[in-house]
């Protein structure tokens, strides 16, 4: 029915970079919060502000920013993963069939954004 | 202590969904409602990165491995991100009781599907040969058929995913094995490479509003990695018969879930 296709491969190295930046933004993340003798409160509101104070953060070490720039790669991932297989399957397999339903998915998605009342 | 039973949450989460080509969001969330008695909007936050973490964990195995039959899941994808958009729209007009009890209540019938299969399988002769090949030692040897009706229902299988906050593999599967003639486990494999972009959508604006808690969501999530990529593992060690009686498990388990839930709401 189907082969292993360049597009596989590329798939996979696009989740393996993606998923390990995650990962280990995460990991970093969290063994930094408990280290500092931080008790996970589900109570609590813990948050970061927005994505340019986390990426501050980052610098800095900040736990909580750490993690929050982990989910937020982790969340982009199959955005991205999408926008790949597009990508793969135009240039590389020369399937342009499956490259315009990849971007039409990917259009989708981004419209579903912009959408109000989406939750 | 609580990061420990967090991770393991997840943990658990990440093998049953890897198996069952499930996002794990059928137990997060009722873990993390009932045991941590956690919000359900928290708790759905959490649960639609789970269900992207579930998706990602697998499929890095699952495509290498070639399980995941893409271009099949990119086609199906167009009808669930549509579905899940519709869904997330009209959920503040629709019943919440009787969504959830409607969606038991097919839960139920896709038990029972399941449960009759594995039943005839058992009483059927040793040399009967495999629908589809299912067992065969290719199992990428098959032809996807109903292939309209198969869009058509997982464009439904989209809107209860919008609708309940769960990455729909419950309904997209059965529409696969059952009705398109996949075999299972390319089914649960495709069908969890296409759950994670049915949950973006919804955890993005989860995100941006500010509802994940990420001291809540890491341990959770990584935990969910680590099970699906175990769970994928699994899969190979496990026939597709186990693989039938643990949905007819989990179908009951999450079935009866809904029923508590829509009688509550």
């Amino acid at each position: 029915m189907y082969r292993k296709t360049e597009t596989n491969k590329a798939i996979s190295t696009v989740l393996k970079i993606c998923s390990g930046f995650s990962v280990t933004l995460m990991a970093l993340g969290l063994a930094l919060f408990l280290s500092k003798g931080n008790q996970a409160d589900l109570s609590a509101d813990i948050r970061v502000a927005g994505l340019s104070e986390a990426l501050t953060g980052i610098v800095q070490l900040d736990p909580v920013a750490l993690m929050t720039i982990g989910i937020f790669i982790l969340i982009a991932t199959p955005f991205v993963r999408v926008a790949w297989e597009s990508f793969s399957f135009w240039f590389i397999e020369k399937d342009k069939v499956y490259a315009l339903i990849s971007l039409g998915v990917l259009i989708i998605l981004s419209a579903g954004l912009f959408v109000p009342g989406i939750r | 202590m609580i990061i420990i039973y967090l991770v393991l949450t997840g943990l658990l989460a990440g093998i049953l969904g890897a198996l069952l080509g499930l996002g794990g969001g059928v137990i997060v969330i009722p873990i993390l409602t009932m045991l941590f008695q956690l919000p359900i909007h928290t708790a759905v936050g959490i649960s639609l990165v789970g269900v992207i973490a579930t998706s990602t964990g697998a499929a890095l195995v699952n495509v290498l491995e070639n399980k995941a039959n893409i271009r099949l899941g990119m086609l199906l994808e167009l009808a669930t991100t549509v579905g899940a958009i519709i869904g997330a729209l009209v959920a503040g007009f629709v019943n919440a009781k009787t969504l959830y009890l409607l969606f038991a209540a097919v839960l139920i019938y896709n038990a029972y599907s399941m449960y009759r299969k594995v039943e005839s399988e058992q009483s059927a002769s040793v040399g009967t040969q495999p629908q589809n090949q299912t067992e065969g030692p290719d199992r990428h040897h098959y032809v996807v058929t109903n292939v309209p009706i198969g869009f058509t229902l997982s464009g439904l299988a989209g809107v209860m995913s919008g609708l309940l906050g769960i990455g729909g593999g419950l309904i997209k599967i059965p529409v696969m094995h059952f009705l398109m003639g996949v075999p299972l486990k390319a089914a649960a494999a495709t069908s969890n490479f296409m759950i994670g972009v049915t949950a973006t959508a919804g955890a993005f604006i989860y995100y941006l509003n500010g509802d994940i808690n990420p001291v809540v969501t890491v341990p959770v999530a990584l935990g969910v990695f680590a099970g699906a990529n175990l769970g994928s593992r699994l899969n190979k060690a496990v026939s597709a018969r186990t693989l039938k009686r643990i949905f007819v498990i989990v179908f009951i388990y999450v079935a009866v879930q809904m029923i508590l839930k829509g009688l509550r709401s």
